[in-house]
């Protein structure tokens, strides 16, 4: 009786310690996604041109007007 | 503007429509040189803007005719709202008369992302992510990338003989070399300006199969950012969790996850603390 007892227990513990880590793993993949996916991203949907003398040449071929955001640090790490 | 006005689906539309838009970063930070023909182009242009005492400064809207002529220019202070920028928009399209760009000149135009390669042999790269999104300081998303080298991926590998439950701890090399990004978006965006006070990664061995191993990952850190030697320096502080697979036959990482259970930015405020919730996660890219 003692022994069916000890089995068991150590099984419910095994199930119990193997759905902790299964749970774990699910809950970090849900956290990072959930960092990851911010609405202050939008910005890289614009279809910017790779350079200034890109879109220099483009707003002249297209006879359009060009838009310049200058600015500090790196806009594509969100450091800017 | 980034996370203002430059994320307002209305500027998107107007932007994407009717002008050929551009970014130029003036110090060039974590970029390739701008080429001598930028150089100069970009200094015409500040210079023109100058002489024709239209407003400007480093971070500035301008608008240039297909000329290259600056049509009008707006500093960020009111171009990062957008009920500012939409109106100098929509004056310059009527004005202008313009007509919507040609879906195909848009395509052809626009930049195709660059693919990054690792600079060492097998080596693979980690993205940071950081955020705060309390209100008054969501500056958005930061993304940034940091290298591991082959040799520093297999510091996540248990030893040979290892048996679930073991630990180990990694290099603080490593802990260092990831945490060194895990500052919140802020105007101070150098990584130099940060230090790393303290960082340490421990993985545990979950279970290992001939064809993988699991790994648990657990880590705290403490970075001062920026970074000046001030008691009223930035300071993060987090505690880690997280995941790692291996394939067993290869002795490769297949999967590495780091997440912030907690994460607290305190800056100072006429030498009062200031604390921010923040949250940052890290991923291998596969």
């Amino acid at each position: 009786m003692k022994l069916r007892t000890s089995l068991v227990a150590l099984s419910v513990f095994a199930l119990a310690a193997a759905s902790a880590a299964e749970r774990d793993e699910t809950w970090i993949k849900q956290r990072v996604e959930q960092i990851k996916d911010s609405d202050t991203n939008a910005w890289r949907k614009i279809p910017w041109t790779a350079s200034l003398l890109a879109a220099r040449r483009a707003s002249e071929r297209e006879k359009q007007p060009l838009f310049l955001f200058t600015h500090d640090g790196n806009i594509e790490t969100g450091r800017c | 503007m980034r996370v203002s006005s430059l994320s307002d689906a209305r500027v998107i539309g107007l932007l994407t429509k009717y002008f050929v838009p551009a970014w130029v970063s003036r110090d060039a930070y974590q970029l390739e040189p701008r080429s001598e023909a930028e150089r100069a182009e970009l200094e015409r242009i500040d210079h023109e803007r100058s002489k024709r005492k239209l407003e400007g400064g480093t971070v500035c809207v301008f608008v240039l005719d297909a000329d290259g002529g600056v049509l009008a220019t707006q500093r960020v202070q009111r171009a990062y709202k957008p009920e500012n920028l939409i109106p100098f928009l929509e004056k310059i399209i009527a004005d202008k008369h313009l007509k919507p760009r040609a879906a195909e000149s848009i395509r052809a135009s626009t930049a195709v992302p660059a693919m990054v390669k690792p600079k060492t042999e097998d080596g693979r790269f980690v993205h940071v992510w950081t955020r705060c999104d309390q209100a008054g300081t969501n500056r958005g998303l930061s993304q940034d990338r940091v290298e591991l080298t082959a040799a520093e991926c297999q510091a996540f590998m248990p030893a040979a003989g290892a048996r679930p439950g073991d630990s180990w701890k990694l290099p603080d090399a490593i802990a260092r070399k990831l945490f060194q990004y895990c500052y919140p978006p802020l105007p101070h965006w150098k990584a130099a300006d940060c230090k790393v006070l303290a960082g340490t990664l421990k993985a545990t061995l979950i279970a290992a199969s001939a064809e993988e191993t699991r790994i648990k990952l657990e880590g705290e850190m403490k970075l001062s950012f920026p970074h000046t030697g001030k008691p009223t320096d930035g300071r993060i502080t987090a505690q880690f969790v997280g995941s790692a697979h291996a394939d067993a036959r290869k002795h490769t990482l297949t999967s590495l996850m780091l997440v912030s259970a907690q994460a607290e930015h305190v800056w100072f405020w006429q030498g009062k603390p200031q604390p921010i919730k923040m949250r940052i996660a890290l991923e291998l890219e596969p």
